[in-house]
């Protein structure tokens, strides 16, 4: 499959407003070219591991980062963070939790079941900009990972 | 004399095989639930004591049966009474003699005796004091005495003689004696019946009291997990909506400030102050729950580490010359570090905003040793405010300058108060108008 196309960030953010911003921000550092939102938790979890999953594309995974908001309809971010995480196949994609909460409960909890990171949105805009792009460069441009994740 | 050593010795026998009886009947688990079974013992102790009698004539005889069986009445009643009397009774008529018929009596006498003082005393649950145990004794062998009228003529007169004294003066002191007896260990076994009742009465008010404590506990839990759900909803809910206003106005700031008037600029940046300011709010009330809520884990603590690190952060560069402080050596306290480092930084900040209109701010601090608790001082030479709202100063949301003169939330010292409250400090303000204010806080010491 061609990569240009392929999705390496996956944002799951079910507040379109949010959306807006992330997708903004990400924009102005040129990293939103491949890029897919998903606006609930269920939507998030078969996406991952039904009709895209490896198994059935016969393919591996392009994903670099998933971006995780915690408070999601239907299943919530933790749960969905904990079925990445315990999945073979996705859970070595580096996940960023992404949330207004900045509840030590929700740090302790994420982090427990394995969070690559744990951001609290600013309010400010300006802070939100780079904060998105300080996550963007690092684990885009930064970070390595295996060049095939599943072969 | 020789009839009276005779008596003397029978009674002996008898008082002897009664404390038997006594101890025995005693034994049964069932107590005084079955009074035939006491009864039965007395009786075993009358008959044991008839099988030694006195003898006067042949088939004229004395003993303690009436002892025995008035005493097995007095404390037991009815049954027990004329179970042992049935039983000295059956023994006399088979003894025989021309006194069978006055023995079988005596034994009669003396239970009706017993249930009557049995129905006077022990049925009421009266104590009877050594004399009216005593003077039931006497009436029990009065009567006995009296049955004697009904001997035979030809003995009638002898055993007035040769035994009524000698009855009358030692019988009711023996019966006294097996009284105090049994008295003595039913009011033993009342002690501890009374002693149990009451462990079981504390039992139950324990289980009681563990059952409120619990029902409270789930209470608490209760409410402190929807003060946590709604804590939780503020910091998610009510922050998403004011990320948006702040990251549109600016956004709209960035993309079409050029085409927007002055006014409109200005419009728009007054929109994104007053979203920090609330921000800044739900942020304060967050960390007041956090407190109401957690538990400070203290140690001992370096104040003056402590307030040279809040200084650093909070003095602005440009401002350092103009700012005095003036700090003696502070003495340590005891406290959970993050807490206190909240409650220097709120006052410290505090200090050095009200001051900040003056040419010269000048800020001391201090440390005094008390008793039980170390106190500390914070004083500057800012704009003060007023004694009369002094109590006010740390409500929650209170302020007491306009937002035009000083920026703030109105929390910090909401925040104080409670981080100290947590400690079992304290924290009073002095200050008057124009003319600095003063915090003076304490905390226990460890």
């Amino acid at each position: 499959m061609d990569s240009m196309d392929a999705t390496e960030i996956l944002l799951i953010e079910d507040n379109p407003d949010d959306v807006e911003l992330t997708l903004r921000a990400l924009r102005k550092n040129n990293l939103a070219n491949h890029i897919t939102v998903l606006s609930d938790g269920e939507e998030a979890l078969s996406y991952l591991f039904h009709e895209n999953s490896p198994e059935k594309r016969n393919e591996p995974y392009t994903l670099k980062l998933i971006l995780l908001d915690l408070k999601l309809p239907k299943v919530g971010g933790l749960d969905v963070l904990k079925a990445i995480k315990s999945h073979p196949f996705t859970a070595i994609i580096p996940v960023v939790v992404l949330t207004s909460s900045d509840l030590d409960k929700d740090i302790i909890q994420s982090y427990k079941l394995g969070v690559n990171s744990f951001i609290t949105k600013p309010i400010d805009f300006q802070k939100f900009s780079h904060s998105i792009q300080e996550i963007g460069m690092y684990w885009l441009v930064l970070n390595r990972l295996p060049k095939e994740l599943f072969s | 004399m020789n009839m009276f050593l005779k008596i003397l010795f029978n009674i002996g026998t008898i008082t002897s095989f009664g404390v038997i009886s006594i101890l025995i009947s005693f034994h049964q688990k069932t107590q005084r639930k079955i009074p035939a079974i006491h009864g039965f013992f007395y009786g075993l102790g009358a008959v044991i004591g008839m099988l030694q009698p006195v003898v006067l004539k042949p088939g004229v005889i004395f003993d303690g049966r009436s002892i025995l069986i008035s005493i097995a009445g007095l404390f037991f009643g009815p049954i027990a009474a004329f179970v042992a009397a049935s039983m000295a009774i059956s023994l006399r008529l088979f003894q025989g003699g021309p006194g069978v018929w006055v023995g079988c009596l005596t034994a009669l006498i003396s239970a009706i005796f017993g249930t009557l003082f049995y129905v006077r005393y022990t049925y009421k649950d009266k104590q009877m004091s050594t004399f009216q145990i005593y003077l039931f004794g006497l009436w029990v062998h009065l009567g006995v005495i009296a049955c004697f009228l009904a001997l035979p003529r030809d003995v009638v007169k002898d055993t007035l003689v040769n035994i009524g004294p000698s009855m009358i003066l030692m019988y009711p002191l023996a019966t006294v004696l097996l009284g105090k007896i049994i008295a003595l260990i039913l009011s033993k076994k009342q002690i501890m019946k009374d002693l149990e009742r009451s462990k079981k009465q504390l039992e139950d008010l324990n289980h009681q009291l563990d059952e409120k404590v619990r029902e409270r506990t789930k209470d608490l839990e209760e409410s402190n997990a929807s003060l946590e759900a709604f804590s939780y909803s503020v910091s998610h809910d009510l922050r998403a909506p004011l990320r948006a206003i702040q990251g549109f106005s600016a956004i709209l700031l960035e993309d079409y400030g050029s085409v927007l008037t002055e006014e409109g600029v200005h419009l728009l940046s007054i929109i994104q102050k007053n979203t920090s300011k609330m921000d800044a709010l739900i942020k304060g009330i967050l960390s007041i729950s956090r407190i109401t809520k957690s538990k400070p884990e203290k140690t001992t603590l370096k104040m003056k580490t402590i307030v040279e690190q809040c200084l650093q952060e909070i003095v602005p560069k440009e401002d350092l010359k103009r700012i005095r402080v003036h700090m003696e050596d502070l003495p340590p306290a005891w406290g959970d570090p993050v807490l206190v480092r909240q409650v220097w930084w709120n006052l410290l900040d505090n200090a050095i905003k009200f001051s900040s209109k003056k040419p010269q701010s000048t800020i001391t601090i201090t440390g005094t040793v008390l008793d039980s608790s170390v106190e500390y001082s914070i004083k500057d030479n800012g704009v003060g405010f007023d004694e009369a709202y002094k109590d006010k100063l740390f409500n929650l949301f209170q302020q007491l300058h306009s937002p035009d003169e000083f920026d703030g939330t109105g929390i910090g010292l909401a925040l104080v108060k409670r981080i100290l409250q947590k400690h079992g400090g304290t924290i009073r303000a002095k200050g008057s108008l124009h003319d600095g204010a003063e915090f003076i806080f304490t905390l226990p010491e460890e």
